[in-house]
């Protein structure tokens, strides 16, 4: 299969199925879902709630917990390894070491018996050759340079003691302190107030340019991520509808369900005017179309949309749309 | 509390038909011999007047003398004593082990043939009477295998050695032990997979901690305060369990010296033992109220609360 970029790739990820399966049948929470992340480039994925894009972060780091569901298909590459044929004790060294993750819910994903330095020193000395204080050093050097305050005193603080910004630091420094190639952030602002969200962005924004990581960038709010983005993958029901620069899909977005996110995005000029909204709702994730997945809320919807699903149609180098309203273009 | 207890049990015995001299004397004495030991153990006077006397005895630490054996019941109940903390111990140590660990082990084996066949027994286990589990184990152990001895502390005429004293406490110490093991082995299962549910032990393996140290140290240590409390609790039961054990299993504790005690109605030994369960309860409830303030509140409710 040509592929015009991602060959060299820092991160691979190829037609991944994660499928979950429940009493009631199968959920394919991920199916056909495939992106590229080059060194040093922040790309983002962009979808609703459901759409797979914290699966598919998770499948990357190989974490869907065994007895919910698994990896059916698709390949993980990292810098050219296949990450599926990796052993549990192997993925250790790549977790936290190569690619490191930030979550959404800063509270919950922080240890509430442990104090906060005591989970950096540990992961600290999981990563790097240090001691103990060696481990607390380097953590209070990291977090002075994340912009926290009296990094001594809030080391010996537990979770629930401090405020959502600091534990999002912390989870920041966390993920940070192994110096990963890759950084995965699923909602990393979602539940921060907004003032705390643009903080902690041009935070990952900063120490971006500073190491030269790469970055994954998970959101449900194009508006979020497009500040600090190269590049925006658009996901619908499991896969990717379309993947372009940054640039271009807040200006010329091509998907229609693209369109529709763009659209129902508030900005300046909408002010005061109701904001348009995309019709109907997502098809139940245990009963999909057979066709394109958005043909149901489709505006543009075809017979043929209908009938069969759109191969990814490549536009130009950069852009790829996954309708059959580009035929023209060519498939992938 | 404890004046209570004294005061309950001391007028308990005065209630239950019948006195020790029917038991000392035999069917055939007469009423004379009756009258003077009666006054010989000075219960020819009003009760209240008893129960003053026996009290002032008992703060000095004299429990009085065993009517049916004729020495000071403190001799007769400190040996019980000693007999019924080796097993409550061994029964808890059983208990707490296997319950804690086999939990463990069920709950990172989630949904695994292991974890549904563990979990099946301890169902079972935790539904039994004590009285049935020792029955079916003598009848296992002693009658069918001969493994292990049916009763008594230590082989009769034989040098007592600590092979021989736990030899004989296998199966009293485990019919008490498994029951709360099963309660334990529950609890530690429900607890740890919630806990390995939660966002954090994600987030720990997302930083590359080798499964132990997810399962311990991040894991485990969120469970201590459920445990603790309910490990408590379960050492509570086990004393109460080991009374009946003795009585099975003829182990010459506690247990079995009241209820030998009861049929020869030996009242001092019956009052010594009451006043010191009620003791006992009274302590464990005070050490575990401390224990509980202890373990700080604040850390366990925001816990759950950041979920």
């Amino acid at each position: 299969m040509p592929e015009g970029r991602g060959d060299g790739a820092l991160l691979k990820v190829d037609n991944l199925h994660t499928h979950f399966f429940l009493p009631n049948g199968v959920l394919k929470a991920v199916d056909g879902m495939s992106l590229e992340v080059e060194r040093g480039e922040v790309v983002a994925v962009v979808g609703e709630s459901g759409s797979g894009k914290s699966v598919t972060a998770l499948s990357i780091l190989r974490l869907i917990p065994r007895h919910q569901g698994r990896i059916v298909d698709g390949r993980l590459l990292f810098k050219g390894h296949d990450l599926m044929k990796k052993s549990n004790r192997e993925m250790q060294e790549i977790r936290g070491k190569q690619i490191a993750m930030i979550f959404q819910n800063p509270y919950a994903a922080l240890n509430p018996v442990i104090r906060l330095g005591d989970q950096l020193i540990e992961t600290a000395r999981k990563h790097r050759a240090v001691t103990k204080s060696e481990g607390l050093e380097l953590s209070l050097e990291l977090l002075t340079h994340l912009d926290l305050e009296d990094p001594e005193r809030i080391v010996r603080l537990r979770p629930f003691q401090v405020s959502g910004g600091i534990n999002q630091r912390i989870m920041l420094a966390l993920a940070l302190i192994g110096e990963p190639q890759l950084l995965i952030a699923d909602e990393a602002t979602t539940m921060l107030d907004s003032l705390t969200q643009v903080e902690i962005l041009e935070l990952i924004d900063r120490v971006q340019r500073e190491t030269g990581m790469a970055v994954l960038l998970i959101s449900h709010d194009l508006g979020v991520v497009a500040q600090v983005s190269d590049r925006v993958v658009v996901m619908y029901m499991g896969q990717r509808v379309e993947q372009a620069p940054t640039g271009e899909i807040l200006t010329s977005p091509k998907h229609p369900y693209t369109i529709g996110l763009r659209e129902s995005a508030p900005d300046l000029e909408t002010k005061g005017k109701r904001l348009p909204q995309i019709q109907g709702s997502p098809p139940d994730p245990q009963n999909l179309p057979q066709g394109c997945r958005f043909a149901p809320r489709c505006p543009h919807a075809m017979e043929r949309c209908i009938q069969s699903s759109p191969p990814d149609f490549r536009l130009d180098d950069n852009t790829l749309v996954k309708c059959w309203l580009f035929e023209t273009g060519s498939p992938t | 509390m404890l004046f209570g207890i004294s005061v309950v049990g001391f007028l308990l015995m005065k209630l239950v038909p019948g006195d020790p001299s029917s038991f000392l004397l035999g069917p055939f004495a007469g009423p004379e011999a009756r009258e003077a030991l009666l006054r010989s153990l000075g219960w020819d006077q009003p009760w209240p007047v008893q129960y003053v006397k026996w009290l002032g005895l008992f703060v000095q630490g004299d429990f009085g003398t065993s009517v049916r054996y004729q020495t000071p019941v403190s001799e007769i109940f400190g040996q019980a004593v000693v007999n019924s903390a080796i097993l409550v111990a061994l029964s808890f140590a059983i208990a707490f082990v296997l319950g804690f660990f086999g939990g463990i082990l069920a709950a990172v084996k989630r949904f695994s043939p292991v974890d549904r066949v563990t979990t099946t027994v301890a169902v079972v286990l935790a539904s039994a009477p004590v009285y049935w589990l020792g029955l079916v184990l003598v009848w296992i152990f002693s009658v069918r295998l001969g493994i292990f001895p049916v009763s008594g502390i230590g082989t009769v005429g034989a040098e007592s050695d600590v092979v021989d004293l736990l030899h004989h406490a296998a199966l009293p110490s485990v019919t008490a032990a498994l029951i709360p093991m099963a309660v334990i082995f529950r609890l530690t299962r429900s607890e740890l997979a919630h806990a390995l549910d939660q966002p954090y032990i994600q987030a720990a393996r997302a930083r590359g901690l080798t499964e132990a140290s997810v399962v311990f140290r991040h894991g485990v240590r969120n469970i201590v305060a459920p445990i603790a409390n309910v490990s408590g609790l379960q050492l509570g039961f086990i004393f109460t369990a080991t009374l009946f054990v003795e009585v099975v299993f003829a182990w010459p504790g506690v247990g079995f010296l009241v209820f030998q005690a009861i049929a020869a109605r030996d009242i001092p030994v019956i009052q010594t033992v009451v006043l010191f369960t009620g003791l006992l309860f009274v302590a464990i409830s005070l050490v575990s109220d401390v224990i509980q303030g202890l373990v700080d509140p604040r850390t366990m409710a925001s816990a759950g609360a950041g979920t």
